[in-house]
């Protein structure tokens, strides 16, 4: 979502006092478990849908940094998702990419890469979900694309200060909608 | 009985002499792969083929060349596609099992994961893991490599990266005057004595035996190369502290591995050891090294012996290492 606006990648919407275009939106959701920690990658070209075991009373955006250190790099965490960090290995959480009137990168594309599983910049946040199925979440990235518009320039693509700061604001803006 | 005695005098001196070997090196972080396993026969082959670069021009082996000690000699920076030079020395690659961070910044956590850097980077090899599994797939020897390795196909990111990673865990320097000198196969002349005298009590807090580095960063107090800027592990931890603070390199093989520091700006051992004497920016807040070293004309002459000593010629010329002379 951006404010009350669902997106559809690639098409026009009017938020923001500016009209944006979501070109990528793709996010890392990890589910504890009491045998092996489930994980998926949710991409809006694909689907932003996955199965979480009943017995799941929270789930983490993003990889932590134990799953980070000992990935195996199979599956969602393989690293052809393009989702690490090959500079600076780690996994990307949250990846969203787009284009704003607002930015001043080359061609007003704006690109916020959420990584980071080190101390005190680290990236992952669990949150508790409900017990009853099906539930969905809501991310209004609005918060999340202004302050990246209005203060970076346009694109935070490190794990780092900023990186935190952009992934806390992302926190604030989750709703659960049972 | 004369043989039975024989015997078991010959295992006994085999025993100490394995549990001498074993007693100065310390735990590998990472297991050791068998050379001899189509694993590693795998990771050689790739750490060799140019098939991995964007324009299949150079491979692992371009930088890091066996007679280099896996470095590089002939750029201090290193030398990508298209004739790209990049912003670092190509480091030596000696010894990789008993670290536990990877790149003069220390970005890679993992053996495996610091194989995907210089693949994808733009100054290095500038591909994309999508073509590369491609071009493998496609490639029918690799295809059967693989299922000899892995005893499965297609080919995958996680078999690149662990070929090539387990190729690399047994890049193993550990038998040069110093190794023979510690299983007490052999004594140091005097000069080299003298040397290791000035080593321990100078190099050997970061540059600690019996690996040569303790995989610490350090400043070194190098005066700033502004065409560069490079902050170092900076630019992975935002900590002020480690500001111009660099993977802390091991000295082993040193004779083959120059030109010297993150930025290859010296091409003489003397030079870097002249620095440590001479050179020390102390205007630089961030530095490791509190003051220059007191080290006389003769007093290097000494250190370089030493350092002439941690020479493997069986690491540079194991022919387990190279292509052509694989098994």
């Amino acid at each position: 979502m951006i404010g009350k606006n669902h997106i559809t990648l690639n098409t026009p919407i009017n938020s923001l006092d500016d009209t944006l275009r979501i070109t990528a939106c793709k996010m890392y959701i990890s589910i504890p478990s009491s045998t092996k920690q489930i994980i998926h990658v949710l991409d809006i070209e694909e689907t932003l849908t996955c199965s979480i075991p009943d017995e799941a009373e929270t789930v983490i955006f993003g990889i932590d940094s134990m799953h980070t250190v000992n990935t195996d790099f199979t599956d969602a965490l393989d690293p052809i998702h393009g989702m690490f960090w090959t500079w600076n290995s780690g996994y990307i959480n949250v990846k969203i990419e787009g284009i704003s009137r607002k930015s001043i990168q080359n061609g007003n594309i704006f690109q916020i890469h959420l990584g980071g599983y080190l101390s005190p910049y680290s990236t992952a946040f669990s949150i508790r979900i409900p017990r009853k199925a099906p539930i969905r979440m809501e991310v209004d990235l609005g918060p999340s694309i202004q302050t990246v518009l209005k203060q970076y320039g346009g694109t935070v693509m490190s794990p780092g200060k900023a990186g935190h700061e952009l992934m806390t604001i992302l926190q604030r803006s989750i709703t659960i909608v049972e | 009985m004369k043989n039975f005695l024989l015997i078991i005098c010959s295992m006994f001196l085999l025993m100490s002499f394995i549990s001498v070997k074993e007693e100065y090196f310390p735990k590998p972080h990472y297991p050791i792969a068998d050379q001899n396993s189509p694993i590693v026969s795998l990771g050689r082959e790739l750490f060799h083929d140019p098939i991995l670069s964007k324009d299949s021009t150079i491979s692992c082996a371009s930088c890091h060349s066996q007679y280099n000690a896996f470095a590089h000699s002939d750029h201090a920076l290193s030398h990508g596609i298209a004739d790209r030079i990049g912003i670092r020395n190509a480091p030596a690659l000696i010894n990789l099992a008993w670290s536990e961070s990877f790149m003069w910044d220390g970005a890679s956590f993992s053996l495996e994961a610091q194989v995907l850097t210089p693949l994808t980077a733009h100054h290095e090899m500038d591909n994309s893991l999508d073509t590369i599994l491609r071009r493998l797939n496609n490639h029918p020897k690799y295809s059967h490599l693989v299922q000899q390795a892995f005893g499965e196909t297609p080919i995958l990111t996680k078999h690149l990266l662990k070929a090539i990673a387990s190729y690399e865990s047994t890049l193993i320097s550990r038998n040069s005057r110093y190794d023979s000198m510690r299983m007490h196969l052999v004594e140091f002349t005097e000069q080299e004595q003298k040397g290791y005298t000035l080593f321990k009590q100078h190099c050997n807090r970061c540059h600690t035996e019996p690996l040569f580095t303790n995989g610490q960063f350090a400043n070194t107090a190098l005066p700033m190369d502004t065409s560069l800027n490079d902050m170092g592990r900076y630019r992975i931890t935002q900590d002020s502290a480690h500001i111009r603070h660099f993977k802390i390199p091991t000295l082993r093989n040193l004779l083959y591995s120059f030109p010297y520091m993150h930025d290859g700006r010296f091409k003489r051992l003397r030079d870097v050891l002249n620095h440590y004497a001479e050179g020390i920016n102390m205007h630089d807040e961030h530095r490791s090294i509190e003051k220059p070293f007191t080290l006389r004309s003769h007093d290097i002459t000494d250190l370089m012996s030493f350092l002439h000593a941690l020479t493997d010629r069986t690491f540079i010329f194991n022919p387990q290492f190279s292509m052509r002379n694989a098994k």
